[in-house]
């Protein structure tokens, strides 16, 4: 685990703000780690003394390429404050969602990695990508048919019979 | 699984009843996790899903219900965490000490962490502020403090993988030691218990805890608290560990107001006396509290 650059503290940051509208000063009393494959970790103060195998929790991957991919645990911790790249889903989809499937979705909202939600409760991460069949983005006035892909870990997948 | 007689002989006296496990199943457990979610907001889902429940009288944030709790969205999201009644005490004990260590910028200790029932209630506790150091020595456990620390949206924890014996020279205000066990008072619910329970298995333990509790006992400030807790009955690995550090320290021993009935400490067991300050200890029986079997001390190092 390092600390964090500048440049990759600041493109995570940016992303969260331009992706989810999450202001950089939520996370101003944190520290941002990096582990050798890429996760961002959002934690506390270390004492010097210690040697730690995490800091706090992974909130995203960093590729080389500077891409970023928020986790399912970042995304339902900050979900209230998240004030867009959110798409609400059904009773039925939320329920498929928590058990792992990805599935088909119609939608206006751009592609991307997405917080999805249910009852404005944040349930996770999902990825948001247009269906080749489509042959057209989407926009406010045309919604296109996507497919959400499922980025829930698979050890949080459950089948939920009470929601 | 019928406790071997030695079992029986062992601590029917000491808990008045030879029968010390009751016959029905102890109800399911959770705490809200108020880093993601309110009392009131559980209660209501748990009233819209028709599910029985019923609030913990001496902590608000504790409910019992049904095994179903855990088919729930609340449970997927991290928003309630199943948790044994008597394993959410310790953290209440340091409670005060929290708010303290985290306005002074100082650091609590979770000295034998994994699987993180108690982490993820500190961190819920102190609202995501200060820091604190989760240690286990068992890497594969670590893995599942990481994924319940994540689930639960811990994020003032910092995972360390030390022998508490080696722990660096660093000193806290506040620690905790829920000592690794013989795990007695949970054979009412491991139906294979007893296979693998001896004695001798009991004075292994025991001689590892004496060691980690004071080497917890150093890593204190002056004036700092430390709770030691084992989920087992047997004297050698509650009150003769604590005795055996009061020998050798300044430690004493504080008395533990909690606003539910427990059994005190004894003092003494076979031909052995201890120090008068461990009927201050607590010690939780399942057939009289109606939860997994417990021991907790509050140590405090004096200023």
């Amino acid at each position: 685990m390092t600390h964090c650059t500048g440049k990759e503290r600041e493109v995570v940051l940016s992303y969260l703000e331009s992706r989810f509208g999450l202001q950089p000063s939520l996370f101003s009393s944190f520290q941002f780690t990096l582990s050798a494959k890429g996760r961002v970790f959002l934690g506390p103060l270390v004492p010097e003394s210690v040697s730690p195998l995490s800091v706090g929790i992974g909130i995203a991957r960093l590729s080389p390429s500077g891409a970023v991919k928020p986790s399912t645990a970042f995304l339902q911790l900050f979900g209230r404050h998240i004030t867009k790249g959110k798409i609400e889903l059904s009773r039925e989809q939320a329920a498929i969602y928590l058990s792992g499937e990805s599935f088909p979705l119609n939608t206006k909202a751009e592609e991307g990695y997405v917080l999805l939600t249910y009852n404005n409760q944040p349930l996770g991460c999902g990825l948001l990508k247009s269906s080749a069949a489509s042959g057209r983005e989407g926009n406010q006035a045309h919604p296109r048919d996507a497919t959400l892909k499922n980025m829930l870990p698979k050890a949080r997948r459950q089948v939920v019979q009470f929601m | 699984m019928q406790p071997p007689r030695i079992f029986q002989e062992r601590y029917g006296p000491l808990a008045g009843n030879p029968e010390i496990f009751p016959s029905q199943r102890l109800p399911k457990a959770f705490r809200v996790n108020t880093l993601k979610a309110t009392v009131p907001e559980v209660k209501k889902k748990f009233q819209q899903y028709d599910l029985p429940f019923q609030q913990v009288p001496w902590y608000p944030d504790a409910f019992t219900s049904s095994p179903a709790a855990l088919q729930t969205m609340e449970h997927a999201l991290g928003q309630i965490y199943s948790q044994e009644l008597s394993s959410m005490l310790p953290p209440l004990l340091v409670r005060p000490e929290l708010e303290a260590a985290v306005s002074a910028g100082q650091f609590v200790l979770d000295a034998c962490a994994a699987p993180g029932s108690k982490t993820t209630q500190l961190a819920a506790l102190m609202g995501n502020r200060g820091t604190i150091i989760a240690n286990d020595s068992d890497y594969n456990r670590l893995r599942a403090l990481k994924f319940n620390c994540e689930k639960t949206g811990a994020l003032n924890v910092v995972v360390t993988n030390s022998d508490l014996r080696r722990f660096p020279d660093t000193k806290f205000p506040a620690i905790l030691v829920d000592a690794p066990c013989s795990g007695e008072g949970r054979a009412g619910s491991d139906p294979k218990f007893f296979r693998y329970w001896s004695l001798s298995r009991i004075h292994r333990f025991a001689y590892l805890q004496k060691q980690l509790l004071e080497k917890a006992f150093r890593l204190l400030v002056p004036g700092g608290l430390l709770v030691y807790s084992t989920c087992t009955f047997a004297p050698e690995e509650n009150e003769e560990v604590i005795d055996s550090l009061l020998s050798k320290s300044p430690a004493t021993i504080e008395k533990i107001s909690l606003p539910l009935s427990w059994s005190p400490g004894i003092t003494s067991w076979g031909k052995k006396t201890f120090s008068p300050g461990l009927k201050n200890t607590v010690r939780i029986w399942p057939h009289l509290h109606q939860m997994e079997g417990f021991f907790l001390a509050k140590i405090r190092k004096p200023l």
